[in-house]
């Protein structure tokens, strides 16, 4: 049972991760793009 | 853009280039040979090994069959069984160390080792699953062997 | 760049994409126990629907990279689809080999092996990472896209060989999984349902990556044009002042 845990948290894990950073970096690029405009 | 700027650009880029396709050119070299070399032909069959014994000698190759109910004889690091391929041919297996969880009579495993005299020495035991998921129900105990085997040729 | 329409629309991907992964894993930890795998057939809820995403995402870099190939249709809107779902896939592609040796592990009894399907899947991460790094290599706008779309319509390539490994070659790994949703097959109908639900929620989750990760694209090549014109000013400054030949 375990390894099925293992193998959820390491999907739910990394997919969580990379969005939160994607999500993160187009915040900040977007607010860029207001300030210089 | 005057031309003084570029070359150290350029030149740094090419050599990104060169670096990036080099790792890629090893990357796919190290698999194609590591992988697919011995991937096309992943196992050879009882049968297989049976017929081919002379030619195998004692080099290492994978071995696929059905573990013959009633054969298992396992003590702590040691596991001796027989294994039947779809044609009917036998092999005694003497494998080194402990058995997979889910190793049992009845199912399908694929072995890594060579022939050792009449018997065949294993040290790695693979069992083989198909893609069938039956909940656990005691009333329905049906013998799943043999579906889904030995997939492509 | 980022209209409140567009967000809107992202949002409500997101909250769906989030609600069908959330049910899957729900679902998923709650199947029974396989006669043949114990309770690690549970991680067959998301390992498929992890592929498959993969797949897709691939699948839709390599028609955007046609988009920017053929003349017509040459958009820079095209190379950032292509970019942005490249890099979604390999965490797709990464995904779907960490979650099949976990369960590899048990019921194998091996955290990896060389056989045809494993091989191959392994190889689309390496070609798709070499995308990547292509894709990282400094040279103009054109140039670039041009270069990995063509490395990309070479590296899906795998994508057919990696699908159908398993019915070409001998394999450890078992058959199609997709090839088993038929009725007279001997999936367990609450696999069936909750497999099915898996994959529709990896496609959300795609989507929804997707737009984020375009968005992303799109402002850092705004800010990199930018950045590119500000330094044309600059050097045309410094040209008048030093006078450079």
């Amino acid at each position: 049972m375990s390894y099925v845990l293992l193998g959820y948290g390491a999907t739910l894990g990394t997919l969580g991760v990379y969005a939160l950073r994607v999500v993160v970096r187009g915040r900040a690029l977007s607010r860029r793009a207001r300030v210089t405009r | 853009m005057t031309a003084t700027r570029t070359p150290p650009q350029a030149a740094r880029g090419r050599r990104r280039l060169w670096v990036a396709g080099a790792v890629i050119a090893a990357a796919l070299g190290f698999l194609l040979l590591q992988g697919l070399g011995e991937a096309t032909v992943y196992f050879k069959t009882a049968d297989e090994a049976v017929a081919q014994k002379e030619d195998l000698g004692d080099r290492r190759f994978r071995l696929e069959g059905a573990v013959v109910p009633g054969t298992v004889e396992a003590v702590p690091g040691r596991v001796a069984f027989e294994v039947r391929g779809t044609g009917g041919s036998t092999v005694g297996v003497v494998h080194q160390g402990d058995p997979p969880e889910l190793f049992q009579p009845d199912i399908p495993v694929v072995l890594e080792g060579r022939w050792d005299g009449e018997r065949y020495a294993s040290d790695r035991i693979m069992v083989k699953h198909t893609s069938e998921y039956r909940a656990e129900n005691p009333d329905r105990v049906d013998d799943y062997v043999g579906k889904d085997r030995a997939g492509g040729q | 760049m980022s209209t409140p329409a567009r967000n809107q629309a992202s949002f409500i991907l997101g909250a769906a994409a989030l609600l069908a992964l959330a049910s899957t894993i729900v679902l998923g930890l709650g199947l029974p126990p396989t006669l043949e795998q114990g309770p690690y057939a549970r991680l067959i809820a998301i390992h498929p629907p992890l592929a498959w995403a993969a797949y897709l995402a691939f699948g839709v870099t390599a028609v955007a990279s046609v988009l920017y190939l053929w003349q017509r249709t040459r958009s820079r809107v095209w190379d950032r689809v292509a970019a942005s779902s490249a890099e979604v896939g390999v965490v797709f592609t990464a995904l779907t080999l960490v979650t099949g040796s976990i369960w590899g592990r048990p019921t194998w009894g091996v955290w990896w092996t060389w056989d045809a399907r494993l091989t191959s899947t392994a190889l689309l991460l390496a070609l798709f990472l070499g995308y990547l790094a292509l894709r990282g290599v400094q040279t103009d706008v054109h140039t670039r896209a041009k270069r990995s779309a063509i490395a990309a319509l070479v590296a899906v390539v795998d994508v057919p060989i990696v699908h159908f490994s398993v019915d070409w070659w001998r394999t450890l790994h078992q058959g199609r999984s997709l090839a088993q949703l038929t009725p007279q097959s001997d999936l367990d109908g609450s696999y069936v349902a909750v497999m099915l639900l898996g994959f529709v929620a990896m496609t959300l989750v795609y989507g929804w990556l997707l737009v984020e990760r375009y968005r992303v694209e799109a402002l850092e090549e705004h800010f990199d044009d930018q950045g590119l014109g500000l330094a044309l000013e600059e050097r045309r400054a410094e040209g008048e002042a030093v006078a450079v030949p």
